[in-house]
């Protein structure tokens, strides 16, 4: 036990990474064994996450105090070049953990009827989970660097070879794509590097609360030209994966081409690296220039939920509709904190956490209906609903939770992000809320074309949805729902993080 | 008291009291389509007999919550005796807004603005905004016989932001002192219900001379005012309006939204995936041909040179003597010049 308390957050990282490599040591032929060993090498951070949850405190904050980060494994890794193996948990990665957790053993159980090769589709979803919990754990640069590229190989081939008719296409635009962010992180990685001391020895560091700390920058880091230049190049590298407009594009084509679990994978978990690497890396480690970019980071974030919200509509494919719903979700989160204010920074995390879930739904969703009519042609359906009406319950809940309706946990992370935000920038804020009404036109139009009106006599014998689907989709949709009523188990693990990262960037601290 | 406020408003405001006027009309007409309704369902000779024998009572989960609403909407629950048992609650409005009139109003007392709207009389008041309709007026109490104790300040935005907000009731009204304005209001109720009143029964009037009497055929009004009829049974033609501008411009512009993501934005990142590779295969050319090229060359000029040289060497005396000799005419031509 004291072995599993100590290394929670290593354990939650590398076991799937384990499971994964049983699952390559198993002779070949034995497809159920496979998924058996992955579903456990999932399932095991799941009760981790519980324990995590109960134990975390919420009293303290985190963010740039080296101190208050719980769950904490530091030691030396690669000693010449000062990289250190340093995980730990506050207020800003600690949902993010537990929606990894969730949604990857969710993902492998909606991946159980893939048929080609599933020992390497196992494997390399197991490697992508490592990846991704080891991004929200890592608290050195150098780390968190290694874990974010070791999560685009698997996801390059997952896509690759698993995916739609355009796979090849898909895969390696996300792939570049996402590598030109990295390489531009990369390189601010090296400058800071160079360019800061580790107080406590007096040589370079990866260590990313040491760059937070202002006094620990030479003269050259503290010319605000330069300042500047580094905060684009990782503003960029994160814009491409949240994805901000105009870096969006990688997105429609890898999310319809995906299979289904992987595109839940990448709209619940890999977009919200995009939006906690901002929170995490550029806000408090340059918080002059985060106050001197608010406003485009607004306009930004009003771009994309409008324009994402208008491109949706215009889809005729439900995949891209929801791909492009996601861009447009991705904007609140930015709006919110580009405010500054703890309301929306709290409204863009707890948006994060809850659009997981409700994008997750939705793959998941659209991935249950192609399976069964083989395509996702919105103006080929028509009356779905006499057919399948469990499906459409779902789809409806989860549709209703995805404009934001009352009641669901999209509309507390949206109206706390207008509350955080409506005062610092009006006009702004008012040209985003017109958004949502583009949001419900658009989801409420897909739904009349494909569940209500004459049936489609062509889908008259439609297979209803079946138990391990509902599997999948019944927690989330339980989650958003108590969410939506009662938020404030997640607000309470994030709040006193956030309201320190609004204190760090407006540099009252 | 809606009607009441808006001919207070028309007293004093002469300009406005269209407002009055219209709220009257439109409680004639009330009155005229809901005794239109009562007497072409109720009254008169059934239309059709096959559904006029199949008509029955309601059961009872259909009318007892009709009775109960019907109950409740008698006058006598909100005023006198009943309206004191009831304990107001605090107006949604800020007091800011409700001007007391009369000295003894203690009732207005009541609509002490709650704290979290508190915000909402500061930003308000200095800018002298008032644009509040009457209708939004705090539910004064009704029935005692008495002046009103409050009513709306309602501005049409012309005030100077300087006059506090209470007070620029006053350069309206100025002069005026408090026993006059509860006459005004007085008058102001008076009328309202007589003329209310009147414009009702007008209203039920018509509707019996219409559709009970028929002194009036409908249909000949209809189609009379053809146009006009066609106009109002399409709603203003509002759906038509919305359809057009509202909805398919939406749809437009989603369009035309789609079209430039999928050819300008992605077309900007497959362009400079296309740069890249032209630029990859131009490099590749150049590497090939020029850099390969120059290793190349070197090894192709060693061999031609070598290949070329090698026919000097032909092993023949007589060659060598023939060039040795013709050297040795050069070298005396140069010395020689």
């Amino acid at each position: 036990m004291d072995f599993i308390n100590s290394h929670i957050l290593s354990l939650m990282t590398f076991l799937p990474l384990a499971g994964a490599a049983v699952i390559l040591m198993l002779p070949g032929g034995k497809d159920e064994l496979v998924k058996t060993v992955a579903a456990v090498a999932s399932f095991l951070p799941v009760p981790l996450a519980v324990q995590l949850w109960f134990t975390y405190d919420r009293s303290v904050a985190g963010v740039n105090v080296a101190s208050q980060f719980q769950f904490v494994e530091h030691t030396r890794w690669i000693p010449s070049i000062n990289v250190e193996y340093f995980l730990g948990a506050d207020g800003i990665s600690m949902p993010m953990i537990i929606l990894t957790a969730i949604i990857s053993f969710l993902a492998v159980i909606g991946s159980w009827n893939i048929e080609k090769q599933i020992k390497g589709y196992m494997a390399l979803l197991l490697l992508l989970e490592t990846g991704m919990m080891g991004v929200f754990c890592a608290l050195d640069f150098f780390l968190f660097y290694v874990f974010w590229e070791v999560m685009l190989l698997p996801m390059y081939f997952l896509i690759g070879i698993w995916g739609g008719p355009r796979r090849e296409y898909a895969a390696i635009k996300f792939f570049l794509y996402t590598l030109l962010g990295s390489v531009l992180m990369l390189l601010v990685m090296l400058a800071l590097y160079f360019n800061t001391t580790n107080p406590e020895t007096g040589g370079h560091t990866f260590n990313m609360l040491h760059y937070m700390q202002q006094s620990t920058h030479n003269e050259w880091l503290r010319g605000f030209d330069i300042r500047i230049l580094m905060f684009l190049g990782l503003f960029i590298g994160f814009a491409i994966k949240v994805p901000l407009f105009p870096f969006h594009t990688w997105l429609p084509d890898a999310h319809v081409e995906a299979p289904t679990a992987i595109s839940v994978i990448l709209a619940g978990i890999l977009l919200k690296m995009g939006t906690y690497g901002l929170m995490r890396i550029s806000f408090p480690m340059f918080p002059d220039v985060t106050k001197w970019f608010v406003i485009p980071m607004a306009v930004l974030g009003a771009i994309n939920i409008v324009y994402g919200a208008l491109c949706a509509m215009a889809q005729s494919d439900l995949k891209k509709l929801v791909a492009y719903s996601s861009v447009s979700h991705m904007g609140f989160c930015l709006l919110g904190m580009a405010a500054l204010t703890p309301a929306g920074m709290v409204g863009a995390a707890f948006q994060m956490f809850s659009h997981g879930m409700i994008t997750a739904m939705l793959f998941f969703l659209v991935g249950v209906v192609y399976d069964r009519a083989h395509h996702r042609d919105i103006d080929g359906f028509g009356g779905l609903g006499a057919v399948v009406p469990v499906y459409t319950f779902f789809i409806t809940v989860a549709f209703f939770a995805s404009l934001g309706l009352p009641g669901f946990s999209g509309f507390i992370a949206e109206a706390m992000v207008f509350i955080g935000s409506f005062d610092v920038f009006r006009t702004i804020v008012m040209i985003s809320a017109s958004g949502i009404i583009i949001v419900a036109a658009f989801h409420l139009w897909a739904l009349q074309r494909v569940f209500l009106g004459p049936l489609n006599p062509k889908y008259a014998q439609l297979e209803e949805i079946n138990a391990r689907e509902m599997f999948c989709l019944s927690p989330l949709a339980l989650m958003t729902l108590f969410l939506g009523v009662y938020p404030m188990p997640v607000l309470n693990l994030m709040n006193a993080s956030l309201i320190r990262l609004v204190d760090v960037v407006n540099m009252v601290i | 008291m809606i009607l009441k406020s808006a001919l207070l408003f028309g007293m004093k405001n002469p300009h406005h009291m269209i407002l009055f006027a219209g709220a009257l009309l439109t409680a004639g007409m009330t009155a005229y389509y809901m005794f239109r309704l009562v007497i072409r369902t109720f009254l008169g000779e059934p239309k059709d007999h096959h559904k006029f024998d199949h008509a029955h009572e309601s059961p009872p989960n259909m009318w007892v919550p009709l009775v109960i609403l019907a109950g409740l909407s008698f006058s006598f629950w909100y005023s006198g005796w009943f309206g004191d048992l009831v304990k107001r609650p605090a107006s949604a409005i800020p007091a800011v807004h409700a001007v007391p009139l009369s000295a003894g109003s203690a009732d207005s007392l009541r609509h002490v603005p709650p704290a979290g709207v508190a915000f909402a009389a500061e930003s308000a008041a200095p800018k002298g905004v008032g644009h509040d309709p009457p209708a939004h007026a705090p539910p004064a109490p009704e029935g005692h016989g008495t002046p009103e104790h409050a009513v709306p300040a309602p501005h049409g935005g012309k005030h100077p932001p300087a006059i506090p907000h209470g007070a620029a009731h006053g350069a309206e009204a100025g002069g005026h002192d408090a026993s006059h304005e509860a006459h005004l209001d007085h008058v102001a109720h008076v009328w309202s219900m007589y003329l209310s009143v009147l414009f009702g029964t007008l209203g039920i009037g018509l509707a019996f001379v219409v559709f009970r009497f028929r002194w009036i055929d409908p249909e000949k009004v209809a189609s009379a005012f053809r146009p006009v009829h066609t106009f109002l049974l399409n709603k203003w033609y509002f759906d038509e309006l919305y359809e057009a501008t509202a909805v398919n411009g939406t749809k437009a512009l989603s369009r035309a939204l789609g079209w430039f993501d999928l050819h300008v934005v992605d077309g900007l990142v497959n362009l400079c995936a296309q740069l890249g590779v032209w630029a990859s295969f131009l490099i590749g050319k150049f590497d090939n041909h020029v850099v390969d090229g120059a290793v190349n060359g070197v090894a192709d000029v060693t061999i031609g040179s070598g290949s070329f040289f090698r026919r000097f060497q032909t092993g023949k005396l007589y060659h060598y003597v023939f060039v040795l000799a013709g050297g040795v005419l050069i070298i005396f031509l140069v010395k020689a010049f």
